[in-house]
């Protein structure tokens, strides 16, 4: 009974987005990737979202750079969005965000990419509000600017967290070992 | 009502350090009078950087880390993290593993919901469930160190099974431990429902309807409680609860009494499974072999913890460390449902409201070591030790 | 020994001050271990209340700012002052009051509900936000349960047809037990003591999971102390007071004690057994039950008494 119904789920959603997606994949047995360009994601998301039965689980922030290599990253995006690449992963120099929406043992994942250097988003909290404290993450973690989010504060990182520093991207080390200070009379 | 002496704004505080709060995060709250009007939310006070480390250690070494994610449903954690490494590595485990992992999320199921039940009680000032409930936790917690070894962090996930196994001593210790929890539960659920001090506390109080759980993505026993029938353990069965399949507990009033009725019923549902588990478990192998490095690839892996849907997403890159891996809690799903629900309560009910999502704040708080403040504490601190010794002289 | 002497002795030593103090801390425990013991948990040890005590005097006093410090610091003096000043009325430790006219069991009521306001008045100097919403909370309760608490001292007072307390229980010693004929009176003269002194179920102006300690969040060392001490003395007070109207009076020690502590068990049963009420709950159920009750109980007394019908 599982198994049909996660193929009927999976139908729909090739169906619901059909007008919008660059690309679709199936991963795995239970998954679906629909590619689609940062413009869409409103109107795919209200798609989702209107039909009652999906629901928003996470939104994923993956940053596909292995390494500070970040010469070629501009026309890797422009490659992507433009669909010429559709595979799962593997770019370099590239942001993604995930927006995993699930139904029944369904999840349905919402991609959008990005280049390293002006990342931004439209927000989707005018459609599913619980997507706010995802999309702070995304800002604070990726520096993905999201301009239209209702709330722009750190959710998880210190108020004095210096800016322009993203934590969860590739090229962050890390600040290094702390001076010991007044270690002497300890 | 007494009228407020400041106007009508008026902003109570809830943490980040308070009593009706186990961890930290800080909530605001505007009140007029005794009346909620507006609320808030920061997170973030118990960061640890979780997600981030686990992109620079191994995948074993991972498994040991996720773990300690939260305090409460640790085995949850190393289990949907092993799930999806294992379905990356396509590896089959055997059977009598796949049980033994069911057998310790039950387990922690029980746990984890008497622990709620009495910080619940707590918050409601009925002090005498809290103790009750406790006691009672600690059966399970007792049989849980007998089996993993720990009380905490049991540890009994590897990649690729389970180190512990079942033996006759304490599979008999667990039913009869079953036996006589069931008959405690007994009692919580006719307390629950019949105890007027306390349905006056929580009838009616915190309604969300299934309409607005279902928009604010609520999950677990919180959606369950509004009508919401959301549970992993049926919709994607994982581990081995297709063999031993678990049943929906749904409430459909939406208030806090449902939510206490829904996990209180789900102890029965748990008591059940592990019974069901220990009669037929099947044999053969605890472990299987795994590979060091995992293919390229990535993967989602859902669990039903016991305060909802845990969710994973794991991004491999063909080394021995994985490239990403996003751990979204159930509690981060809830929190939303706390601040819609808040306004137009009295402030009494707030905490209770807020413990009936059965927060969990280390849960939400990963991802980012904070290095460069360390420093910055490490004087502080030698600041407040010297002015210690001065005041005391 | 000079009537003086006599009146600084009763005052400072017994029946008043040290002894009502130390009466007070063993009540104190007693109520302690058997809540403890009630929720299945072992409890404090006996010298826990007066170590407490030694403990938050020994401890710094912080005044914080922005604050009227005089009455900061007098206020818990003041609620001391008063709780123990109304011990002299009361027959303490089944002994005849120190003092006794007229009316004083409208003047001990009234010294009993001043710990209550100096709480409520502490909590709204303080600029702390839960201090502010705790006094709000207390004074709230404060007129809720002072009527019908009035109310249901009054029953026996009209049934001996005195206002003097040494009177009532003299009546009340000679006759059945009050609590027979007047179970509702007995019940409210109860819950009433247990709201109070903000014991659970009514602890709702101290509620720790919602405003951390209520009015007095801010107090900390000698101020808290007193104010601690103050409510285990009204404890001891408020449970003689029952004990000599509702029960048969405390006509010697032994009495005093059986009848005191068997009053204490049954106000630790009920904190052990209830979810804490919320304020408005609390009121709810004075306002509608408690006072209505006790008013309908009192207008028969006084109509029984008018015809004459021997009660």
């Amino acid at each position: 009974m599982i198994v049909t119904q996660t193929e009927e789920n999976l139908e729909e959603v090739q169906t619901l987005l059909a007008q919008l997606a660059i690309a679709y994949t199936r991963p795995e047995e239970n998954r679906i990737d629909v590619i689609l360009p940062p413009a869409k994601l409103v109107e795919a998301a209200r798609i989702m979202e209107d039909t009652g039965f999906w629901y928003l689980s996470a939104i994923t922030g993956v940053d596909h750079s292995s390494s500070a290599d970040t010469t070629n990253e501009e026309k890797a995006w422009q490659r992507v969005v433009e669909g010429e690449e559709q595979t799962g992963f593997g770019y370099s120099g590239v942001l993604e965000a995930l927006y995993h929406f699930c139904k029944g043992s369904v999840v349905a994942t919402l991609r959008v990419r990005m280049g390293h250097a002006n990342p931004n988003l439209p927000s989707i909290c005018g459609v599913v509000p619980s997507a706010s404290l995802y999309e702070r993450e995304l800002m604070e973690m990726f520096g993905i600017s999201i301009e239209d989010t209702p709330v722009k504060d750190h959710l998880l990182l210190p108020d004095d967290w210096p800016v322009g520093v993203y934590p969860l991207r590739k090229d962050f080390k890390g600040f290094g070992q702390p001076e010991v200070e007044g270690g002497a009379n300890a | 009502m007494p009228e407020t002496k400041h106007g009508d704004k008026f902003i109570v505080p809830i943490g980040p350090q308070h009593p009706a709060l186990k961890e930290p995060g800080h909530f605001e709250f505007t009140v007029d009078g005794e009346t909620v009007t507006g609320a808030s939310v920061r997170l973030g006070f118990v960061h640890r950087g979780i997600e981030k480390a686990a992109e620079e250690r191994t995948y074993i070494q991972d498994l040991y880390l996720l773990e300690r994610i939260c305090g409460i449903c640790s085995h949850v954690h190393a289990m949907a993290f092993a799930l999806g490494v294992e379905k990356l590595a396509g590896v089959t485990v055997p059977e009598r593993a796949q049980a033994i992992r069911v057998l310790v999320a039950e387990m922690e199921r029980i746990h984890s919901h008497l622990l709620w039940l009495g910080v619940a009680a707590h918050e409601a000032g009925f002090d005498t469930l809290f103790m009750y409930a406790w006691r009672d936790r600690e059966k399970v917690m007792d049989l849980l160190e007998q089996l993993c070894g720990n009380r905490v962090n049991y540890s009994i996930n590897v990649l690729g099974g389970v180190k512990e196994d079942v033996n006759d001593v304490i599979r008999d210790g667990i039913l009869s431990a079953m036996d006589y929890l069931e008959t405690r539960t007994v009692l919580y659920l006719k307390l629950v429902t019949t105890e007027r001090t306390l349905i006056g506390r929580t009838r009616g109080i915190g309604i969300m309807e299934k309409q607005t759980a279902a928009r604010l993505g609520t999950v677990g026993p919180t959606a369950r409680a509004s009508g919401l029938e959301r549970d992993i353990r049926l919709e994607a069965p994982y581990a081995a609860y297709l063999q031993y399949p678990a049943r929906i507990v749904t409430e459909q009033t939406g208030d806090l009494e449902a939510r206490f009725i829904v996990r209180v019923k789900e102890l029965y549902e748990s008591f059940r499974l592990i019974r069901g588990i220990l009669s037929t478990l099947p044999g053969g192998e605890l472990t299987t072999k795994m590979p060091r490095r995992i293919p390229e690839g990535e993967t989602i892996s859902r669990v039903e913890a016991p305060r909802g849907e845990l969710f994973y997403y794991i991004k491999s890159n063909g080394s021995d460390k994985p490239d990403r891996v996003k751990v979204r809690t159930p509690s981060i799903n809830n929190f939303a449902s706390v601040m819609a629900t808040a306004v137009g309560h009295k402030l009494a009910d707030i905490p209770m409201i807020l413990s009936g999502i059965d927060p969990c704040f280390s849960c939400n708080d990963r991802m980012v070591s904070i290095r460069g403040s360390e420093g910055q504490q490490a004087v502080d601190w030698e600041e407040l030790r010297l002015y210690g010794i001065e005041y005391y002289r | 020994m000079s009537e003086n002497m006599k009146s600084i002795l009763s005052l400072l030593i017994f029946p008043g001050g040290l002894a009502v103090m130390a009466a007070g801390m063993i009540y104190e425990y007693i109520d302690r271990k058997l809540v403890a013991r009630f929720q299945n948990r072992v409890g404090p040890r006996w010298f826990q209340p007066l170590a407490d005590f030694i403990k938050l005097l020994a401890k710094e006093e912080v005044i914080p700012e922005g604050i009227h410090p005089v009455l900061f610091q007098w206020l818990p003096v003041v609620a001391i002052a008063g709780a123990l000043t109304s011990a002299l009325y009361v027959p303490m430790f089944g002994v005849e009051p120190a003092f006794h006219f007229t009316g004083d069991l409208v003047v001990t009521i009234y010294l009993l509900s001043i710990l209550t306001l100096c709480t409520g008045l502490a909590g709204a100097n303080v600029a702390n936000r839960f201090s502010i919403i705790g006094a709000t909370r207390t004074l709230t309760q404060l007129f809720s349960y002072e009527a019908p608490f009035l109310l249901a001292l009054f029953g026996p007072a009209i049934a001996a047809g005195s206002w003097d307390i040494a009177v009532i229980e003299q009546y009340a010693t000679s006759h059945p037990w009050l609590m027979v004929f007047q179970p509702i009176g007995f019940l409210v003269a109860l819950i009433g003591l247990m709201g109070k002194l903000e014991l659970p179920p009514f602890d709702a102006p101290e509620a720790e999971t919602e405003i951390v300690s209520g009015a007095l969040t801010e107090y900390s060392g000698r101020g808290y102390a007193l104010f601690r001490l103050g409510r285990s003395v009204e404890l001891v007070i408020g449970l003689t007071l029952v004990a000599a109207f509702y029960l048969g009076g405390v006509a010697n020690p032994l009495l005093f004690l059986a009848k005191t502590l068997g009053l204490l068990l049954i106000i630790a049963a009920l904190q052990s057994l209830f979810a804490r009420l919320r304020i408005d709950q609390t009121v709810g159920l004075w306002w509608r039950s408690g006072a209505v009750l006790v008013l309908l109980q009192l207008l028969v007394l006084i109509a029984l008494k008018y015809f004459g019908v021997a009660i």
